[in-house]
């Protein structure tokens, strides 16, 4: 446990080490990439890159636990009962439309810029934490919940003490794929003009400049095993593939 | 088991009933730059029918939630409501767009939509409910519409404009989708397929191959396809042969390749759980009667499991048509063409007429391996 988080902590650090270095490594680039003129992004500081990747997708993440988690503790509640077929059946709808489509689609509405990427952000992580949060609850034993009734705790000591700490691996799993799918999907707004990782890879990709988008490429597949890496740190060693 | 259906389809009817007339029907615009305004439905007799038939069928929807349990009748109802709306539609642009003015375009306008939406939820809540997927009646739906389309009922509406203006490229891009979808699926299969059988026997293998699958899965989809532009293009650079079969950076090989990456962890997992189906006692005997090892995998394991590995393959499919969207972005063709063209211009019927044909694209891969694994013998 100590030492993985060691790993990672060296891990974070040399991915900021890269992030400083990119714009410097000239010679680097020009070497992979001998026929483009200019190899390194320099137009933004990696780190103001990076600081809105992270604040787009971290940010929207908890917005989607805020928004998933107690949606999904009403779902198992008696009384939202009939909240949780469509719960399901939205999750199925969802998983057949890619985020990118939310993106395009939520576009003309919303205009260029962060919002349609925060609007698919929310959404596809809302879902999966909602979904594990239902799942995580009603995975507790009937036979414990029952116990705990009998033990005269009131509903809300129900939750808090029995129903939620023993949901908290699965809880943690679904937040793990909402961060994963987040992190991704921050990427793919620069599109629509979300200022991220991404926007080096749209960038390049539009103006036949490889150079920029290995850098984007290979910063954002970074952070996102960086990301995941510390989510399983914290989940523990029970539910790390 | 009955109020379950009441409490989660009536809200949702309701809402499907009353959307349209509270966030409007259509909207028209003189011309494709200007933004456009709601206009009131116009009251022909078409049109007034066409709205008449979705109430009915909205209601029918509630009452087939309230009343005791028809098999797929909710289901019914709800694609029946989602056809009248879109005949309501298309009527209702032709009706309201001005005469003599060829620039002007109608489109549904947010009602519509949210109905739409809303009536697609409750097919799925229905399906959820009755323990199947919505797969089928989505499917009748998207169907049912291109009857609509080419009775052409749907001429007024400004995606039809867009559409019939860019079959060519429509169709080109459609035959891309499913040309990047099919051999990233098949690509994925001709790696997974092997490893999984060579993991059935080493540990060591099967971890390596789904630790490695696993991590993939994390790697944002734009990222991995921009990893592979650069050693694709130095690859095509240095082996000329390899160029004059079309793999390059630019173009359909990294996204083949990255879609077909992801895929391996559905694809291995699922085809492993399939290998795995035969029981213990079972393979014993087969080999005791003296199959061979190959004898053992054909005859027993892969007949046995056959129903797990296609239902991984079906998760794969769909998969692969939407991952397939992104290929546009390094030169890989497909729908995703459409989409992004729609972005670059902030047109929205350019980009649903990208996203509507992805998701019939999906529902019908996932439908068609459906239909396959049915078919299967040990399945019945």
């Amino acid at each position: 446990m100590k030492k993985a988080a060691l790993w990672l902590a060296l891990g974070a650090v040399a991915f900021l080490a890269a992030l400083w270095a990119a714009p410097q490594a000239e010679g680097l680039w020009s070497a992979l990439f001998p026929e483009v003129s200019r190899p390194a992004y320099v137009q933004e500081s990696w780190f103001v890159l990076l600081g809105s990747h992270l604040a787009l997708s971290l940010g929207a993440a908890l917005l989607a636990a805020m928004l998933g988690i107690p949606a999904g503790i009403a779902a198992t509640r008696s009384s939202g009962r009939a909240l949780r077929p469509v719960v399901d059946a939205a999750f199925t709808l969802a998983q057949s439309v890619p985020p990118v489509a939310v993106i395009a689609l939520a576009l003309p509405l919303l205009g260029f810029g962060a919002a349609p990427t925060l609007l698919a952000l929310v959404l596809y992580g809302a879902l999966p934490l909602l979904r594990a949060t239902v799942t995580g609850i009603e995975s507790v034993p009937a036979q414990i919940t029952e116990a705990a009734r009998g033990l005269g705790l009131s509903p809300w000591q129900r939750l808090t003490r029995v129903e939620l700490p023993l949901a908290r691996p699965v809880l943690l799993a679904g937040l793990r794929v909402a961060v994963t799918l987040s992190v991704a999907t921050t990427a793919v707004g620069a599109v629509a003009g979300a200022r991220c990782l991404g926007t080096p890879i749209i960038i390049g990709l539009t103006n036949a400049n490889p150079s920029y988008v290995l850098q984007g490429a290979l910063f954002t597949a970074w952070l996102a095993l960086l990301l995941d890496r510390a989510l399983s740190l914290l989940a523990g060693p029970q539910s790390s593939p | 088991m009955r109020r379950a259906h009441a409490l989660a389809l009536t809200p949702l009817a309701l809402m499907a009933m009353l959307a349209p007339w509270w966030l409007g029907w259509i909207a028209v615009a003189p011309n494709r730059l200007l933004s456009p305004r709601l206009a009131a439905l116009p009251d022909t007799e078409p049109v007034t029918l066409a709205w008449a038939a979705f109430h009915v069928a909205c209601l029918a929807l509630l009452l087939a939630a309230w009343l005791p349990h028809r098999r797929r009748f909710e289901e019914v109802a709800a694609v029946a409501a989602m056809l009248a709306l879109v005949a309501t539609l298309g009527l209702g642009a032709s009706a309201a767009l001005p005469e003599g003015a060829p620039l002007a375009r109608a489109a549904p306008a947010a009602g519509a939509w949210v109905a739409l939406l809303v009536l697609a939820l409750a097919t799925a809540v229905a399906a959820t409910l009755r323990g199947g997927t919505p797969t089928i009646p989505l499917l009748a739906a998207v169907v049912g519409t291109g009857l609509l389309g080419w009775a052409g009922l749907l001429d007024s509406l400004s995606l039809v404009r867009e559409a019939t203006g860019r079959a060519a490229e429509l169709r080109a891009a459609l035959g891309g989708h499913l040309f990047l979808s099919t051999s990233a699926l098949l690509l994925a299969l001709v790696v997974a397929l092997p490893l999984s059988v060579l993991a059935l026997a080493r540990p060591g293998v099967e971890a390596g191959f789904l630790g490695a699958a696993s991590g993939v899965q994390v790697i944002p989809s734009i990222a991995l396809f921009g990893l592979l532009i650069a050693p694709l293009a130095a690859l095509a650079s240095s082996f000329p042969a390899l160029r004059e079969m079309g793999l390059g950076g630019i173009g359909p090989a990294p996204a083949v390749i990255g879609i077909a990456a992801y895929l391996l962890l559905p694809l291995g997992r699922g085809l492993l759980a399939g290998l795995r189906v035969a029981p213990a006692d079972l393979l014993e005997a087969a080999r005791g009667q003296g199959l061979s090892p190959r004898q053992v995998l054909w005859g027993v394991r892969v007949p046995l499991g056959a129903g797990v590995m296609l239902g991984a393959l079906r998760l794969a499919a769909v998969q692969a048509v939407g991952l397939a969207t992104l290929a546009a972005l390094v030169g890989g063709g497909g729908l995703g063409t459409i989409v992004f063209q729609g972005v670059g211009q902030l047109a929205s019927d350019l980009i649903l007429l990208g996203v509507l044909p992805i998701l019939a694209l999906s529902l019908a891969a996932d439908a068609a391996l459906a239909a396959l694994s049915r078919l299967l013998p040990s399945a019945a």
